[in-house]
């Protein structure tokens, strides 16, 4: 039976610096309201994990950090440290508002006024979901501390890291020896060279991470306080070829169980993988799975539909968008999520989700892509008054050390009617790329490259068994403009998501190839025509 | 102010070897580390007046303490170790006990840790002195010399650039007598442009990642970005083909043999994954009688450089080796533990790779087969570190006949196996330089070798 889920709570260590945030907004912006408006950000990672291998390790970390922003003139100014005692702070924003007015003199003639933030009241009259209305107070003025918490059924509180390496080294025995049974089992009735080889290793991490972020301006002082939960394990032959499978998400450990088909992936793909045929380069008609499916809407209209990407002039989707054009078939839809914390069969969410962005926006539901119909961008609070569009909760930063952009939070595919099976039998010669192995957009040139990191075969509606790698043995790249791409889509799974959200992944994302910052990806199965495959 | 006189590390040594004194029946030893770090980021955009144009500045100030503990414990004797990130305002003991008992949880084969050794480190200079001195100033140049280049810039549509000035001064200490102190600096630049007139749908977005102002040389970056940008034309999907000629930039040659490198590492040995010994070639197969021969030295001591180190892993002294002649695995790289558990001396073989340089120009080789793809860059390159294999979108490149340029080309898929490229390779006569600090997806690397790299065997392409 299912534990009582509690909300995760605000760490009490963090009281004193949160009572000292809006003296410092106030430091900063006092007398400067009509020019300048100023929040201020902090933000704790604590993480803990421990890693089950040949070599074991085990780490813990702390990282907290505050962020003090004025935007100016359309310019945002931020000062970051982790120097967090009260001397230090006042000292530190006394500074930052002294280099302001240097910049911006008495005599100095704006352009620009504020940005004028949302009350709650505000906030409420425009529309939240139940899952964040229910978190709220009545009467709230921009002084109650606001806290959201994410529904754990473990209460990572009292996670350790000897629970972690407890477990961790329970599932890689467990991985182990099935894998040893596996392999011994096929080998009785095989060939000698069709034999298989024990694998080399199993590698499983544990891993938790508790994220608090409290944002304070002149409106409101929120905090939200995530726990993400992460199990990987890992198989690897003695020939190199390897498998991974993860589980995890926004919750308490109850989220890291490993599936039936994760554990297969481990204990059974990784060996024979080993004796894996090997791709004609070419086009296929291929089903994705979730895995390769998300990375294809992360990759697709994700990057392109970034507000700061648009206000670069980097986008092609911009153009295509005021010019009404489709760029995709009626089932091209594509879903921004940052509020999402129930996903298919499970009560949680992705790695991507929570109830405000990292500029206080609060998070709502957005469709970038409507029926091959594209909309507004995802925008952070820059690009959206830079593009007079909406702002949205998709402003983000790798941590307190970085700069903020544009960022996807959990991007997908809608669901369709159809189930696997059915999806499989409309297959004549074809592939079924289930695991994901990284992607690549070009938002300027629409195309895409989505990973996969093997294929298994279909042929005249039935899977063979047979395994495929690319055709140098490694991964495979499915790469295809996105719009003759998006036109391809022939069906689509259902879900049985009483929101109708499909499964989503855990992941990341490094917009290009730097700031990593978490991005859950993922849809339904998918079969398409045919994509070029290498 | 000295790491080694500074008031908190002073304070976390006290109460580590209080600890270790009261727990000396399995606190076995500790390592402070400390890292201070300044960084000043700008993101722009293109702007007719002024060049460049702000919507984000910042000032990053870091500073962090890190300890591990290593504990000796049981019969048969297992040893643990655990980092932690010390939090300065909560109680020292508290978390000195938590990491503790985290390594308790931690049972491998024990090893004995390093001692000082004799001589000091030979110095080795990593940081660029105007950063160290002044990053603002430093920040600020970087930013003025790239904007009055990009208003030069004409034909062309400037959309975004980032600066990122960084200056890290970082220090260790461990309770066997290591100690050791560094300060890295480094630059990262990028540029996105697109030839004019507008709409179009092919725009060329560049890196240029440096230790000093003077290696960054932005203004000569951006006139190379420029040139390449305007060199695209209209471009075509490439032919599917089962053996192709490709030729790699100074960029993609490093982050291969990078790749190559790591099974070079004895851990992989001990660790179970694949792995090359002395001895081994590089490639699988005959070898052509018309390819060079590979030949790699790591070398920590060449000054600003992002691999340059005094110290290895495990704070000992670095060293400089030939590690593969002809083809051939000369040496594995040995860290003290991995050295303990396999039997193997220890050697902290580490540092940038060199590669010597080869007998033609970059125009040479491309006259030197009847087709070849210049690939100017790569959407996502993924080398797989175990089995040597690599697979990317083609973002863009050139193809030539007989070294004349035929068409650009855009999209398709290019794989390859590093173990099939060796057999059949030229490298060209062009020196280049190529220094990428470690970040969260990658550790640093350093590159001193060919700037173009022809690769006739073992490369696939999925296109038309």
């Amino acid at each position: 039976m299912a534990q009582r889920r509690t909300r995760a709570e605000f760490p009490s260590h963090l009281n004193k610096l949160r009572k000292l945030m809006p003296k410092l907004v106030g430091i900063l912006q006092a007398g400067h309201e009509d020019h300048w408006y100023c929040f201020a950000w902090l933000e704790e990672v604590k993480t803990m994990m421990s890693v089950s291998a040949i070599t074991q390790s085990s780490q813990e970390n702390l990282d907290r950090g505050m962020v003090l922003r004025a935007i100016v003139e359309g310019v945002n100014f931020e000062q970051a440290t982790n120097q967090l005692d009260e001397d230090s702070l006042l000292k530190w924003a006394s500074e930052f508002r002294r280099q302001l007015e240097t910049k911006f003199p008495k005599d100095y003639v704006y352009r620009q006024n504020a940005y004028a933030p949302l009350t709650w009241k505000q906030e409420v009259d425009r529309g939240l979901e139940q899952e964040t209305l229910e978190q709220l107070e009545t009467n709230l003025d921009e002084t109650t501390q606001v806290h959201f918490g994410v529904l754990c059924e473990e209460n990572p509180a009292n996670t350790s890291i000897a629970g972690l390496k407890a477990a961790a080294t329970a599932i890689r025995s467990q991985l182990l020896d099935l894998s040893r049974s596996f392999v011994l089992k096929h080998n009785k009735n095989a060939a000698k060279e069709d034999c298989y080889l024990d694998l080399a290793e199993i590698r499983v991490m544990m891993r938790q991470q508790v994220k608090t972020h409290v944002f304070v301006d002149s409106k409101k002082n929120m905090s939200q306080t995530l726990p993400i939960s992460l199990a990987v394990a890992s198989g690897i032959s003695k020939s190199g070829k390897s498998t991974r499978a993860i589980a995890g998400g926004l919750g308490g450990l109850e989220v890291t169980a490993l599936s039936q088909e994760d554990i297969s992936e481990v204990t059974q793909n990784s060996v024979r993988l080993t004796k894996a045929c090997y791709l004609e380069p070419g086009r296929y008609q291929i089903i994705t799975g979730p895995d390769v499916t998300g990375v294809i809407a992360h990759e697709a209209f994700g990057h392109t539909q970034e507000g700061d990407t648009w206000m670069k002039g980097r986008s092609i989707a911009q153009s295509l968008q005021q010019e009404k054009k489709k760029v995709g078939n009626h089932m091209a839809s594509i879903i921004n999520h940052p509020n999402m914390f129930s996903m298919d069969a499970e009560s949680y969410g992705s790695n991507g989700s929570y109830f405000f962005d990292h500029e206080g926006e609060l998070a709502r539901f957005q469709i970038i892509l409507d029926k091959g119909m594209l909309s507004p961008p995802m925008t952070d609070l820059t690009s959206a008054n830079a593009l007079h569009v909406p702002r949205t909760a998709n402003g983000k930063r790798e941590s307190w050390r970085r700069p903020l952009m544009a960022r996807q939070t959990n991007t997908y595919f809608t669901s369709g009617d159809k189930s696997l099976e059915d999806l499989i039998k409309m297959v004549k010669k074809g592939f079924l790329a289930r695991w994901a192995h990284g992607g690549m957009e070009d938002p300027k040139g629409g195309s895409l490259t989505a990973g996969a990191a093997y294929f298994e075969e279909i042929l005249d509606g039935k899977m063979t068994g047979k395994l495929f790698l690319g055709p140098s043995g490694g991964h495979i790249e499915l790469s295809d403009p996105v719009f003759s791409m998006l036109d391809k889509i022939i069906a689509k799974t259902k879900t049985v998501n009483q929101q109708d959200i499909p499964d989503v992944k855990f992941g990341g994302c490094g917009k290009y190839h730097k700031e990593g910052v978490d991005a859950g990806c993922g849809g339904p199965f998918i079969l398409w025509q045919d994509i070029n495959c290498g | 102010m000295q790491h080694t006189n500074d008031p908190f590390v002073i304070k976390l040594r006290q109460s580590l070897n209080q600890n270790q004194k009261i727990n000396e029946h399995n606190f076995y030893a500790w390592k402070i580390s400390v890292s201070d770090s300044c960084a000043m980021q700008s993101l722009m955009l293109g702007d007719p007046v002024q060049g460049l144009a702000s919507y984000q500045e910042r000032e990053v100030k870091d500073r962090a303490y890190d300890i591990e503990i290593y504990t000796r414990s049981g019969k048969p004797m297992v040893m643990g170790n655990s980092s932690y990130s010390i939090d300065p305002l909560a109680p020292l003991e508290e978390q000195i006990q938590k990491t503790l008992s985290n390594a308790m949880q931690v049972s491998n084969p024990p090893w004995d840790l390093p001692l000082p050794e004799e001589a000091e480190a030979e110095i080795v200079l990593t940081s660029d002195v105007q950063i160290k001195s002044d990053i603002k100033a430093a920040h600020a140049k970087l930013k003025s010399l790239a904007a009055s280049k990009a208003k030069s810039i004409d034909q062309l549509k400037l959309n975004s650039a980032e600066l990122y000035t960084n200056i890290c001064s970082t220090y260790f200490e461990t309770s066997t007598g290591q100690h050791g102190e560094e300060d890295r600096s480094d630059i990262y630049f990028e540029m996105a442009l697109e030839k004019l007139p507008l709409p179009n749908t092919q725009e060329v977005l560049k890196m240029k990642t440096a230790i000093s102002i003077e290696e960054a040389n932005l203004p000569g970056f951006i006139d190379e970005v420029v040139a390449e940008t305007l060199s695209i034309d209209q471009a075509n999907l490439p032919k599917t083909q089962s053996n192709t000629s490709i030729l790699l930039d100074g960029k993609t040659i490093s982050d291969l043999l990078k790749n190559l490198i790591t099974q070079l590492n004895a851990s992989n040995e001990y660790n179970k994954t694949p792995f090359l010994s002395c001895g081994d070639k590089v490639f699988n197969g005959e070898k052509s009688s018309d390819s060079d021969k590979l030949e790699i030295t790591l070398d920590p001591t060449l000054p600003i450089m992002a691999a340059s180190s005094r110290f290895a892993a495990e704070g000992m002294h670095a060293h400089k080796a030939k590690v593969i002649e002809n083809d051939t695995v000369l040496h594995q790289l040995v860290s003290n533990r991995i050295g303990q558990y396999l039997g193997k001396e220890c050697n902290n073989i580490t540092g940038n790779i060199v590669v010597p340089l080869g007998g033609k120009s970059k125009q040479e080789l491309l006259q030197s087969v009847p087709e070849c793809l210049d690939i100017i860059s790569f959407s996502s390159l993924l080398i797989d570190p175990s089995t040597l294999t690599w697979s990317s979108e083609i973002k863009l490149a050139k193809l030539y006949h007989h070294g004349k340029q035929e068409c650009i080309i855009k999209g398709g898929v290019v794989s390859g196996d590093l173990r099939e490229n060796f057999k059949n390779f030229n490298f060209s006569n062009k020196v280049t330089k190529i220094n990428e600090v470690g970040n969260s997806f990658s550790p640093a690397k350093g590159y001193v070798g060919p700037d173009a790299m022809l690769i006739k065997s073992g490369v696939k392409i999925a296109g038309e």
